[in-house]
């Protein structure tokens, strides 16, 4: 039964501890606080210096244009994690993002969407990622129709759904396997051809200063397209030669999955 | 620091007012999120993410730095239950979680050796939970009973009982005396 003394003591005791004021505990309470000050040290962290500067880059609003994932996958993870918080925040508070959503490039709030996307891409691993890169060249796609008719704006929104259009062929190309999952290949296949179909309406809308730059876009996306075409064998379309029906879309797990349990 | 102006510049809208209060209460915090979600990385995450949701609704906070700190303290423990409820429902990631350390090493004090730093951790965290909350947040975080009370939503007398309950269910679990009377 725990006495009224003893709780008070140990309290008392505890706020030394903490204070780490030297330390004496009445005799039924020395080995209670002595397992207390060994509790303390392992239970007591400190926050790394790496992650508190990172976290306070994030707390002052400064976007992180110059991040890196880092290479740890732990590591990556926190950064990941921390950028995924800024957006989820933002999202929840719905100003920034949702001004975001509708910013095209050299508009202030671009970066911020730039930094949400460049989150979601870092969320994303492999045939996901993959897919996502053609999801923001479509953003990229939007906001080019959006601006149609300013040229300064249509310029950058151009420049930038190029740019996001070769880092999504990159994609492709470097994703080992991509192509060979009927589901993304043909995703991957069908963003593409909305490109180049929207491309060319678009070319048919712009005044004529314009056209020369937008047809630029619609050889990249058409040269993407027909870049996927190939790289997505013609006996992948649905079925194996054996038959046996469409190649699964599981990923091999990554390394760290298949690690032995310590 | 002066903490109850710095909490007054937060809601003002200063960031870097968010920055000085983050500088105080993330080790404190973190060790409290570490015993909670038993990585650290995890816990680095969720430190981050409640100081997110803090400078969100500081605009709704209305005390002193006590209730500050409990504040962030219950975000803090609300985004550890969605973390654990998130984890629930991909157990995949208990995989992963083999890859990080399950408990703290901290480099000051290697006097203590891993072995017994694995086994008072693991005996915190068998303690019962509100037992081991009430623990991590005297001795990892520092809180007295009285701020820990706001944290937890108890009476400090209750507070003051859970953790001596804590001790002496942890000197039982360790089973061992941990120094002889009058060493300290």
């Amino acid at each position: 039964m725990e006495r009224i003394d003893d709780i008070q003591a140990l309290d008392r005791a505890l706020d030394r501890l903490i204070a780490a004021e030297h330390l004496s505990a009445p005799a039924p309470l020395v080995e209670l606080v002595s397992v207390a000050r060994e509790a303390r040290t392992v239970l007591a962290l400190q926050m790394r210096e790496d992650t508190a500067a990172l976290h306070i880059q994030i707390l002052r609003g400064e976007e992180p244009g110059s991040w890196e994932a880092p290479a740890s996958p732990a590591r990556r993870s926190m950064a990941v994690f921390l950028l995924a918080a800024a957006m989820s925040l933002t999202l929840v508070t719905g100003s920034a993002f949702a001004a975001s959503s509708h910013a095209s490039a050299g508009q202030s709030l671009f970066g911020v969407k730039r930094a949400f996307e460049r989150a979601g891409l870092a969320m994303r691993h492999g045939h996901s990622r993959a897919v996502f890169r053609f999801e923001i060249v479509q953003r990229r796609l939007a906001e080019l129709r959006s601006v149609a008719g300013d040229p300064v704006a249509e310029e950058r929104a151009r420049a930038a759904y190029e740019a996001a259009l070769a880092e999504a062929d990159r994609g492709v190309t470097q994703t080992p396997g991509v192509l060979d999952d009927d589901v993304v290949a043909d995703n991957v296949r069908q963003e593409l051809h909305n490109n180049v179909v929207a491309l060319r309406q678009l070319l048919e809308l712009v005044p004529e200063r314009a056209r020369p730059g937008i047809q630029r876009a619609l050889d990249h996306a058409t040269a993407a397209e027909q870049h996927v075409k190939r790289g997505h064998r013609p006996d992948d379309s649905g079925r194996n030669p054996a038959g046996t029906g469409k190649k699964s879309r599981r990923e091999t797990p990554p390394a760290s999955r298949s690690k032995s349990l310590r | 620091m002066d903490l109850e102006a710095a909490i007054a510049r937060a809601r003002a809208g200063d960031k870097e007012a968010f920055a000085d209060l983050y500088r105080a209460f993330a080790s404190p915090l973190l060790s409290f999120l570490a015993s909670r979600v038993r990585r650290r990385d995890d816990a680095e995450d969720l430190v981050a993410q409640t100081f997110l949701e803090a400078m969100r609704d500081i605009a709704r906070f209305d005390g002193d730095a006590a209730g500050f700190r409990a504040w962030l303290f219950r975000i803090g423990h609300h985004r550890a239950i969605d973390l654990a409820r998130r984890k629930d429902r991909r157990p995949e990631e208990t995989l992963d979680a083999a890859e990080n350390e399950p408990y703290p090493v901290l480099a000051e004090d290697e006097a203590l050796d891993r072995v017994e730093r694995a086994l008072l951790w693991e005996a915190v965290q068998a303690l019962p939970d509100e037992q081991r909350r009430v623990l991590v947040l005297r001795l990892g975080s520092g809180l007295s009973s009285a701020e820990i009370a706001e944290v937890v939503g108890k009476r400090t007398g209750a507070v003051k009982a859970l953790q001596h309950r804590a001790l002496v269910n942890l000197v039982k679990a360790l089973g061992v005396s941990k120094a002889p009377p009058g060493s300290l």
